[in-house]
């Protein structure tokens, strides 16, 4: 099943300079597994750590995550 | 040694899944074995028990230190959200598991007026089986996701 919140994190972490994922997880307070997670849409953030990831990247939270259900 | 993106938190969960296992699985066989035959009494039941709980917590020691000793910068890393999220809807089930156990052991304790030993023990597996529930649901979310 397609999860229902996709997002672009693979992406904007290769436009920043392919910051890692362990540096990622760092900046917003999780493990690295959990940004694996969260990169394959196996997990949804909790809103705080939606947001620490726009703020990380600079960026508004849809161009990070969208929701894709109901389509 | 590179971890095989499995976090300290799930390693820490199947070890603890593997002793918990292990131990009790040694231990109600032959508790069971020794009330069916009546070769064991009540000292020797509690001589069993407290072997098992020690030889438990040895063994998460010994193996949550070798967990963290072959990546010591995953084990230095706090549980996040995700730990704690899968733990809390695993505990919810592995509740209503032990419940479920307990009101079915005390409406056979009622019915067939069972030994307190026989009662002690299944409480205890009623325990265990809620334990193995839980450990098994978190794996179940970290490997399928959640």
């Amino acid at each position: 099943m397609k999860p229902a919140i996709s997002n672009n994190i693979r992406r904007l972490r290769f436009d920043n300079n392919e910051m890692t994922q362990q540096a990622l997880a760092e900046a917003i307070g999780v493990t690295r597994q959990t940004v694996i997670a969260i990169e394959k849409g196996k997990y949804s953030p909790s809103l705080e750590v939606a947001f620490k990831i726009a703020e990380t990247f600079s960026v508004t939270l849809d161009q990070v995550f969208q929701y894709q259900g109901g389509k | 040694m590179k971890s095989l993106n499995i976090s300290f938190e799930e390693k820490s969960t199947w070890a603890s899944l593997a002793i918990v296992t292990f131990i009790f699985a040694g231990y109600f066989s032959q508790v069971y074995q020794g009330l069916m035959d009546g070769t064991l009494d009540k000292a020797a039941i509690f001589g069993l028990f407290f072997g098992a709980v020690i030889s438990v917590v040895v063994l998460e020691i010994l193996l949550h230190t070798v967990i963290a000793l072959v990546n010591i910068k995953d084990a230095e890393q706090r549980s996040d959200e995700r730990d704690r999220l899968f733990s809390m809807r695993a505990g919810n089930i592995s509740g209503w598991v032990l419940g479920i156990g307990v009101l079915i052991i005390a409406a056979q304790t009622l019915m067939n007026d069972l030994d307190s030993l026989w009662v002690a023990n299944l409480l205890l597996f009623a325990i265990f089986v809620s334990q193995f529930v839980s450990y098994a649901l978190q794996i179940f979310y970290y490997r399928r996701g959640y």
